[in-house]
Order: structure tokens, then C-alpha cells, then sequence
């Protein structure tokens, strides 16, 4: 019973693609269709068509939905609200029309991101949505949300020590496979008690002090793992524990409880400094006082609340005797440069640990 | 008592209002002298590589007046009404220098809307900090606020009338600490000054005229208080004058976005973009600035026979 004609397509950001597609899918009755995965192609046709002083989610998303109408897809899916991202939707739009593509443009929201806001947007564009169909799909969608952030966070502190390589990730995988037909809440979190118990028991060899990185920064860059170069694989096979913050149901309730981080920020910042840099801030406050080995510290190119989070990082990094490593992608960032920094900042880690013992 | 006034970022907006504000409650003040290349230096010294080009000069008008005087005045403006905001690294601003400079001396007062922290509040904030009563500032803060008001009236019909006149005429669309910066925006305007050729400025317009003007043309708010109202101007002015010229500082967030939105939806009216860096290249601005009069010019000549597609990009 789908809407004929027309395909949706959501951008590329780790696997959060499966709970737009769903909401779509549920809501709007429209087919969805995956972008084609990530490569260099979609970095350059981004990056030729988007001004160059934009920050580089626009440009890797923009690829994607070029990618994507290559292919047939006509409807394409931004949220609409954040710092620049809520701007994306009407410059993406006018880009893709003077492209030539003809295409839809969904926002899913204005300005602040509230259920109620997010359920006006959807029932202008399907008016038989109804509120009680619309709380069925949300409840769905945010119990997975929170499900696979739970357990990719599991894996993530893990994944280094796992004795049959490759499992974690195979159990993953079939999650997410199976949890996009759950037909509600109740269902979704039964599928996802179920694969919690089997990532929990796998077996693995976990050494009693390993080190241990912290990442954080913003999210689209810290969540999709072709703009962070793979940074988590390569972590994990050098044998570090991952804590990792900012993946979106964190970071949904972070642009609720500013004023929380704020004042969990050791004094650091006295106000908002912008979108979700109050978030790194804090974070970095609390893993710097929870002994971590190092933070990594990932944005895209010229994201301004980060950069402006930066000056603020380095207080805190020469404060707490953290060592930090500061990652900004962008469409030039090559796989190779990215390893051999992380190498050096392992290096540098394991050598600052010799000198304490 | 000396209060030293960075002469960069939220200044241009506030200069009025500030100024008057503290000339009525008599307290002396200080501004930072007009951008140079010392204070550039100082700033990209100071600063993140990434940062803006404007925000790196803030921070080198900070520390040229680090000894000049008692306390620094970097007010936390987030927005001057619910459901609009500045930019980030405009409300980032107190805690950027606080952080960069740990041991200067702030006065400060936050100015939020969204939690009823009103800019009257903020001032007499500012009033307690230096002694005076609630009184003595609120009064001090609503005759300079309609001085400010007055005088940015007057601005505004001086520029309606400018551009019922005759003669080639441009239009700025900035960030009025672009324009008005003496390191990035002067040579621009002093070139058509020189050239004969009238400048209006896009910022130079009513702020509710200026928003209803710009959800009309992207049927969608713009939740960025300063690109909102030179795109409202940019509306309202662009039939009036033969280009427009769009100035930014390397990165700008809003004006990556906007400037590029106005050279794809403006077709008929020539457009000039320049995006000014720490790395000085006034030979190919003016070069450019150059090339831009030429076809404005020709433009003029040409205008029985209208052509409806030149555009100049970058």
C-alpha cells in the first residue's frame, strides 16, 4: 500500500538510516530505498556541487542524494533543525532542482526538535496519519534508537578483547536485520533483549587495565564510520576500549538538558556555547576525571560550535594531564593520515603509561 | 573605572546602545583602536587554525586591551527575541575568552530570551557590577536604547532616499562586522566610494519588516537573527540598485549557506562574492572589484536590452 512513484531516501549516517526509513515507511506509506554506500565518488560529487565554505556533512549528504537520484530516489529526508544542518533541506533542494533532479524534500522539523512538531510535519504531508498510528511508529523507532545505541556502546568497550574475532559485529548486523520489522515498541525490545544476551555472553579476553580511548566530538562525524576513517576498527584491533559519546539517543536528550552539561562542565563554560559542544565539553570533563588514557576529539570541517569547544578542550586537556588528539574531517581527510596519527597517539599513550608505573 | 570595548564582532551591532549606555552612567570607556595589522596578528596568534577570520580579530582586539584597562566588557548576547539566535561563535564569545585568556577581567551579563533574561536586565546587571543603583541604569539603558533606535531610523531613511536617486548603485549584504572592519570590509567600500558609486548596506533595514520579508522568500523561518534581516534586506533593496556584493570571512557558517542560496535564486542582478582570510590579497580583490564595476557598467549601458542571465560567480 505504498504511495506510487515515490522513493525516499535518507543520508548516510552510521546505521540510523534503518529508523528513518521505518518512520517514513510507517508514516508516509512511501517506498524507501538505502543510499548507495559511501565512497571517494560521493565526496567529490558532493564536494563539486556545495559551496566550498559549508561544513562537510552537506557535502557528503548532498553525494548521497545524488547518488541516490541517480538510482531513482525522489524524496530525501534531513531533520531541519540544529545549527547549520537546519538550513541544509532548502540549499540541498535548490541544488538538486538546478541539478536537474526532480525531487521532494522532507524536514522533518522547525526549529526545536519535539515529537509534537515532528508528527505536524508528517500528517501535513499524509493527512490520514493518525496521532495514535504516528505514537505507535515513534515508540517503535525510539526503542530501537536507544536498543542499538545500548548495544553498538556494549561492543564498542569490547569489540578489542573478543576471542572469536568478528562476532559482536555478526550479532549486530542480524539485530538490526530483524528489529526492522518489529511491528511496535513491546516487539522491538523483546528482539533487542534477546540479542542482548547473546553480545553479552560472547566470549572474550578482556586484560584488567587496558587502555582506554574516549571519543567525542560531533555527531555526524563520530557516529559514520567513513568520515572518521574507521577510526573504531582500528582502535579495536590495537586492543583499546572505546567510550564513546554522541550517538543519537544521547544526544536527543543533550539538546534537551543544556543547562545539565553546563553546569557538569567543571566551570569550564558558564553558558551554551552552541548545538552539541556543551555535550563534548561536559564529556570531556568527565572522562578527564575518570582517569582516561586520551580523547579524541572528531568534527567535520569548520563545524563552529566544535571549533569554539576546542580552545575550551585544550584548558581542560592541559589541566587534567589528558592527552587529546584533534580530528577534523573533511573531503580531502585521507584513511592513511588518520592511522598513522592514531598510531603515534597510541604510542604516545602507551609510553606516558610506562613513565607513571 | 575604564571599560575597555573590543571594536570587533557584536560591537558593530551594539556600538550606539553601548556607548550611550556607559556616557549615562558615566563610566569612561575605552575602545580598541579600528582593526590593524597588529591586532590581526594578535588574534590568529590567539586563536584555533579553524576559527573565523572575524573571530580571530575579536580575540586580537581582547588582548591589545588587556592593559589598557580594568575590566573587559564581553556580553553573552544569544538572541534579542524566542525563536531567533546568533550565531554560535557570537554567543560562544564570553567563554571562548574567558578560556583563551584565563586571567583577564570580564564584565559580563547574559542577555537569553528564552529564559527571560531580558537585554534591560542585562544592563542593569552591568550597572550593579560597577556600583550604580537599578534606577541609574535603567534609565541610562532606555535613553541610549532610543538613541540607538533613532539613529539606526535616521540610517535607514537616509539609505531609502539614497537609493530613489540616480546614479549606479550596489548593495552590501555582510555581517555589519564585516563592513564596517577596517581590515576586511573598508577596502571594499572605499573602492566604490572612490568610483562614484552609491553603497547601500542590506542590514540597514526594520528588523520585523526584514523577517517578514525573509519567511516570505524561503517560506521557512531563519533562525539566524543578523543573516534573517540581510536577507530581508537584500529583498526589499535588490530592485533598486545594479549588484550586489557579498562579503564573508573565512569559514562563515550562516554565510555558507546563505550566499550561496542568493547566487542561485537572484539571476537577474549581477553578483560579486568575496570571502576575505588572515591572508591579505588586495590585489585580487581589487582586480575583482574591478571586473564587478565593468559589468554593472556595461550593464547600464545595455539596459534598453536587458540581459536577464549575467551573473558573475566566483
Amino acid at each position: 500500500m505504498s504511495v506510487t512513484g515515490k522513493l525516499a531516501c535518507a543520508p548516510q549516517i552510521g546505521d540510523y538510516h534503518i529508523i528513518a526509513d521505518m518512520l517514513i515507511e510507517r508514516c508516509l506509506n512511501y517506498k524507501t530505498m538505502r543510499c548507495p554506500p559511501m565512497t571517494k565518488r560521493t565526496l567529490e560529487i558532493g564536494a563539486r556541487h556545495s559551496p566550498d565554505m559549508i561544513c562537510t556533512p552537506f557535502k557528503t549528504t548532498l553525494g548521497n542524494f545524488i547518488e541516490a537520484a541517480e538510482q531513482g530516489a525522489n524524496v530525501f529526508i534531513m531533520p531541519g533543525v540544529g545549527c547549520r544542518l537546519g538550513f541544509y533541506d532548502i540549499l540541498q533542494k535548490q541544488i538538486l532542482d538546478d541539478l536537474g533532479y526532480e525531487c521532494e524534500m522532507i524536514a522533518l522539523f522547525e526549529y526545536i526538535p519535539t515529537v509534537k512538531r515532528l508528527y505536524t510535519s508528517l500528517s501535513a504531508i499524509n493527512p490520514d496519519l493518525t496521532k495514535e498510528d504516528f505514537d505507535t511508529v515513534f515508540a517503535t523507532i525510539a526503542r530501537i534508537t536507544l536498543d542499538m545505541d545500548k548495544l553498538a556502546d556494549f561492543i564498542r568497550r569490547n569489540r578489542a578483547f573478543e576471542i572469536n574475532k568478528g562476532e559482536y559485529e555478526k550479532y549486530y548486523r542480524a539485530y538490526l536485520d530483524e528489529v526492522t520489522s518489529a511491528e511496535n515498541a513491546a516487539a522491538a525490545e523483546s528482539i533487542g533483549a534477546a540479542y542482548k544476551e547473546k553480545i553479552e555472553s560472547v566470549a572474550i579476553n578482556k586484560p584488567n587495565n587496558p587502555i582506554r580511548i574516549g571519543m567525542i566530538g560531533e555527531i555526524a562525524a563520530v557516529v559514520e564510520p567513513f568520515m572518521n576513517c574507521y577510526m573504531e576498527k582500528w582502535l579495536s584491533n590495537h586492543g583499546v576500549e572505546i567510550i564513546r559519546v554522541g550517538d543519537l539517543s544521547t544526544m536527543a536528550v543533550a539538546i534537551f538538558t543544556v543547562d545539565e552539561q553546563v553546569k557538569n562542565s567543571g566551570g569550564y563554560v558558564d553558558y551554551n556555547i552552541g548545538s552539541t559542544a556543551n555535550d563534548a565539553i561536559a564529556n570531556a570533563y568527565k572522562m578527564a576525571q575518570s582517569g582516561i588514557d586520551g580523547i579524541i576529539h572528531i568534527k567535520p570541517s569548520s563545524c563552529s560550535p566544535e571549533i569554539t569547544a576546542m580552545s575550551i578542550l585544550q584548558n581542560i586537556s592541559r589541566d587534567h594531564d589528558v592527552p587529546f588528539m584533534y580530528m577534523t574531517y573533511d573531503t580531502e581527510t585521507s584513511e592513511a593520515g588518520v592511522h598513522t596519527r592514531l598510531e603515534a597517539f597510541i604510542d604516545m599513550i602507551t609510553m606516558k603509561r610506562g613513565l607513571q608505573i | 573605572m575604564k571599560i575597555g570595548i573590543p571594536r570587533a564582532l557584536q560591537y558593530f551591532f551594539y556600538e550606539d546602545l553601548w556607548l550611550n549606555f556607559f556616557k549615562n552612567i558615566g563610566i569612561e570607556t575605552i575602545v580598541s583602536p579600528t582593526t590593524n595589522k597588529e591586532i590581526v596578528k594578535k588574534g590568529v596568534a590567539n586563536s584555533i587554525d579553524e576559527a573565523c577570520f572575524s573571530s580571530k580579530i575579536f580575540i586580537g582586539h581582547v588582548e591589545y586591551l588587556l592593559d589598557k584597562c580594568d575590566m573587559i566588557f564581553v556580553p553573552r548576547i544569544e538572541n534579542s527575541a524566542v525563536r531567533e539566535e546568533y550565531c554560535t561563535r557570537i554567543f560562544g564569545l564570553y567563554d571562548l575568552v574567558r578560556n583563551t585568556f584565563p586571567d583577564a577581567k570580564i564584565l559580563n551579563a547574559e542577555v537569553n530570551y528564552l529564559y527571560r533574561k531580558r537585554e534591560s536586565n542585562a544592563f542593569v546587571k552591568i550597572g550593579e557590577a560597577l556600583g550604580k543603583t537599578k534606577e541609574e541604569s535603567l534609565e541610562a539603558y532606555q535613553n541610549a536604547s532610543s538613541t540607538a533606535e533613532s539613529i539606526k531610523a535616521a540610517k535607514i531613511l537616509k539609505q531609502e532616499e539614497l537609493l530613489k536617486g540616480d546614479g549606479i548603485k550596489i548593495l552590501i549584504f555582510s555581517h555589519a562586522y564585516n563592513t564596517y572592519d577596517a581590515c576586511i570590509g573598508k577596502e571594499i567600500t572605499d573602492y566604490f566610494n572612490k568610483n562614484d558609486i552609491k553603497i547601500a548596506y542590506a542590514d540597514l533595514v526594520d528588523e520585523k519588516e526584514a523577517q517578514a520579508l525573509t519567511k516570505e522568500a524561503y517560506g521557512k523561518r531563519v533562525y539566524w537573527k543578523v543573516s534573517a534581516q540581510l536577507i530581508g534586506g537584500i529583498e526589499k533593496y535588490r530592485d533598486s540598485v545594479d549588484g550586489i556584493v557579498l562579503i564573508s570571512t573565512f569559514p562563515c557558517g550562516p554565510d555558507s549557506i546563505f550566499n550561496e542560496l542568493l547566487i542561485r535564486m537572484i539571476k537577474d542582478k549581477p553578483i560579486l562574492s568575496l570571502v576575505i582570510d588572515e591572508l591579505d590579497a588586495s590585489a585580487g580583490i581589487q582586480t575583482r572589484l574591478e571586473s564587478f564595476t565593468d559589468i554593472i557598467m556595461a550593464r547600464r549601458l545595455s539596459q534598453r536590452t536587458p540581459s536577464k542571465h549575467v551573473r558573475n560567480r566566483r
